[in-house]
């Protein structure tokens, strides 16, 4: 008898006491602490920003070119948190829907903003066939839409502009384009869109900024003079990979950055770059 | 707690050298076992010499089992001999069987079945693609497509593609040509173009296996983040594909590599959990044993049974059969057996698959060298004795290959061995009660994979500190005749060893 009870208690209640363990500290960090969270995740050369709002709402914007954002996911979210309240997906491009697909199979999505594009790759069909296989809530975003991400978090969307949204050569300039806002601190959200859709929004919205996301990993091609003059962020984020073909980011761009007295942060050289904010301030942590 | 390799009965220290015949005395299985051995010596020599020595040495040998027909040594060296110039024949004839040279450096479009599970990286997949049909021709030779990870292919599927045919390229000072060649690939292609002919050209049990280890993984990924989900594919499968490069390298600095890799040592704590778990039930220990290699037999089908898989199977059988079971009947020979049938199945592993290498000096060391340093660690726990044992063992066995190949050697092991696989059954044990529960619904397999979650949050997080621990790892490299000196040096101490056994057990009146 009392062998038995010695086996129940190792074989049984342990492991159980165990298992009450991680759901009560799971719960206990689930609390939100009351700050924004934006980590801007290092998932290679590729865009993958997870937003944590001030009253706990997960979002994900973007997924990079791999399934290193799931490795980058694990240590952002709670332990054993397998759910995120949305998906943003900027654009349909590879080093963007590719680590989506693998997030979409894997956790619960409760809702996806995209755009809607299509670009006809195998990526891209199984992104679209896993929304319908999960009946995952979709919400195509267009200019001036006002997405709220709590009750003191907004998420406004500059571009594209409306339905159908028409692809000239590449699907990067359909990317979604909005700014984050969080009391007063303000983060500005760009994809991979170049200076001919920045030259379109510039004189529509106010685009000041205290963060940037820099357009297209560091491009030439984007963030020009012009668009940084009205954005005027303090902290820039350039999500790219280490030694990348592309030889992202460029000269140019970084320049145009520091010329403007801007402090910059890369993945490449930074790893996860992790910002928080109590909606006063922004502050990047180590 | 889960008992693990090896079982911590030791109580037949030094059975494994009482086995042994009469020392000078040519007994039929020490004929046997001379021939397995001549048979790997005869593969290794084989990477080494061309035919015409095969041919006079061939000649040289019969004539001295001729001659000597009389003395019965004189006929066993003749016929070892003979022996081995077949060892080094079988490892030619596979290896210079490549029929895809001609192909190299051009676009060619072909045929093929994707003849294996599609290997599946972080930002790509590797398909092997054999039954090649190139230009009309059939070829033996298998091909390695690199492509994205969309679109997603399947084992079994018949493709048509078309790329450019490349051989394998050499890097830092690792063949990865040979490291391919012993799966009998002999090219590879990067971003071919591919459409599918049909979907079941492929074996339909081989197609159902997969299916079923798919699911299993799949219930793993729905409920454990990222890198605990790999990890425990890793620990229970020997997955570790997906694995981030950055937590492989912390297992390497730390001498922990071998708890991901599939190995006999997964294999065996699966067994010997299957074991324990039946002996608690009150079962008679041979049964419960001979359901624990059931088990086994059960792991390797269900993994998908690839060469490796069937490889540990066999050492894990190995390894049960010469720690687990109260008497030893020639351990020696079933070793040496078990080596020539894997290294005769396929010649290539003994030269260029390091993880045949490292599992089987390993495996040697934990036979022979295990029971010859338990009685220096009476004063450990008896809880932690196993594994410090083990890992010790191996460390010395493995040693000088570790040096050779990776030029590498961690000198934490023994304790980060000692911290992190004390957590490993149980981890496993959760995982796959996961991957199980959630075949029934995958809300229960929440609740394992919580209790399993910390386990595999404890190893990583050890495993992480201790990688950053100055010295964790030292490189150092040593040539291959060190390599030859020190295995010669063991072989004479655990010889040496095994003599004074005798002598002590012989001397002693009331054995019996």
């Amino acid at each position: 008898m009392e062998i038995q009870t010695k086996q129940l208690l190792k074989y049984l209640i342990a492991p159980l006491l165990l298992v009450a363990t991680v759901v009560w500290v799971a719960n206990f960090q689930r609390q939100p602490d009351f700050l924004m969270h934006i980590d801007f995740l290092d998932v290679g050369q590729g865009d993958a920003i997870f937003i944590q709002t001030y009253l706990g709402n997960q979002i994900l914007i973007d997924g990079g070119p791999s399934s290193a954002v799931l490795a980058e996911l694990g240590e952002s979210l709670p332990p054993m948190d397998r759910s995120l309240d949305m998906v943003i997906l900027t654009h349909p491009d590879a080093d963007h829907i590719t680590g989506i697909v693998e997030v979409l199979r894997r956790y619960k999505v409760k809702k996806v903003l995209f755009t809607g594009v299509k670009v006809d790759t195998a990526a891209d069909r199984e992104f679209e066939r896993l929304l319908e296989q999960n009946h995952t809530e979709t919400i195509y975003a267009h200019q001036g839409q006002r997405v709220w991400l709590d009750q003191a978090t907004v998420f406004d969307i500059y571009w594209p502009r409306s339905q159908p949204i028409e692809i000239i050569k590449t699907a990067n300039d359909t990317s979604i384009i909005g700014k984050l806002s969080f009391g007063k601190v303000q983060i500005l959200l760009t994809g991979d869109a170049t200076s001919r859709v920045e030259d379109e929004i510039l004189p529509l919205f106010n685009l000041d900024a205290d963060l940037l996301k820099v357009g297209h990993h560091g491009s030439k091609s984007s963030t020009s003079a012009e668009w940084l003059k009205e954005v005027t962020p303090d902290y820039a984020a350039i999500q790219v990979g280490a030694s990348n073909t592309y030889s992202h980011p460029t000269r140019e761009v970084l320049d145009r950055l520091t010329s403007s007295g801007t402090r910059i942060f890369r993945t490449d050289l930074d790893g996860t770059i992790r910002f928080t904010s109590d909606g006063v301030t922004l502050k990047e942590i180590d | 707690m889960l008992t693990t390799t090896p079982d911590p009965s030791y109580s037949r220290r030094g059975a494994t050298c009482l086995e042994e015949g009469e020392d000078m005395v040519l007994t039929k299985s020490k004929v046997f076992l001379i021939g397995c051995l001549s048979f790997i010596l005869g593969v290794f020599i084989g990477r080494f010499i061309n035919s015409s020595l095969m041919a006079i040495s061939a000649m040289f040998f019969v004539a001295v089992a001729t001659i000597g027909w009389q003395s019965k040594v004189v006929v066993v060296i003749g016929i070892a001999g003979l022996v081995s110039i077949f060892g080094a024949w079988r490892f030619q004839a596979t290896y210079s069987q490549n029929d895809l040279t001609q192909f190299y450096n051009q676009k060619v479009a072909g045929i093929g079945v994707i003849v294996g599970e599609p290997d599946k990286r972080l930002d790509k997949i590797y398909l092997t693609v054999g039954q090649l049909e190139i230009q009309n021709q059939n070829l033996s030779s298998k091909l390695l497509l690199s492509v994205p990870l969309f679109p997603e292919y399947e084992y079994g599927q018949r493709i048509r593609f078309s790329a450019k045919i490349q051989e394998p390229k050499d890097f830092d000072g690792f063949s990865y040509k040979n490291y391919l060649s012993r799966f009998g690939i002999d090219a590879v292609a990067y971003q071919p173009k591919i459409q599918i002919e049909n979907n079941n050209s492929g074996s339909w049990f081989m197609a159902h296996l997969l299916k079923l280890k798919e699911r299993f993984v799949q219930n793993i990924n729905l409920s454990l983040p990222e890198p605990h989900s790999s990890f425990m594919g890793g620990l229970l499968l020997g997955a570790k594909r997906s694995i981030p490069q950055k937590i492989l390298d912390q297992f390497a600095a730390t001498g922990t590599s071998h708890i991901v890799a599939i190995s006999g040592y997964n294999i065996t704590v699966i067994a010997a959990g299957v074991a324990w778990a039946l002996q608690q039930t009150g079962m008679r220990k041979r049964f419960s044993f001979l359901l624990a290699v059931a088990a086994i037999l059960g792991f390797v089908f269900m993994t998908g049974a690839s060469s490796a898989v069937v490889r540990a199977g066999v050492m894990g059988i190995l390894l049960l059969v010469a720690l687990n079971i109260g008497r030893i009947y020639d351990v020696n020979n079933a070793l040496a057996f078990s080596a020539m049938l894997m290294v005769f199945i396929n010649p290539q592993v003994l030269h260029f698959d390091i993880g045949f290498q490292l599992s089987f000096a390993a495996l040697l060391g934990l036979v022979y060298f295990t029971p010859m340093i338990e009685p220096y660690f009476w004063w450990m726990p008896a809880i932690l004795r196993p594994f410090l044992l083990a890992t010790l063992s191996a460390q010395v066995f493995t040693l000088p290959i570790l040096l050779f190949y990776f030029g590498q050697v961690s000198l934490i092991a023994p304790i980060m061995n000692v911290l992190v696989l004390l957590a490993v059954p149980p981890a496993m044990f959760f995982g796959f009660l996961t991957g199980l529960l959630g075949f029934v619904w995958i809300k229960l397999a929440f609740l394992a994979a919580a209790a399993s979650w910390i386990l595999l949050t404890y190893i990583l997080k050890a495993v992480e500190l201790g990688s950053r621990l100055p010295f964790a790892a030292v490189n150092f490299t040593i040539n291959f005749y060190v390599v030859v000196i020190y295995y010669l040096g063991l072989t004479l101490i655990v010889r040496r060893h095994c003599q004074k056994e005798r002598e002590i057990w012989k001397s002693k009146p009331n054995n019996f």
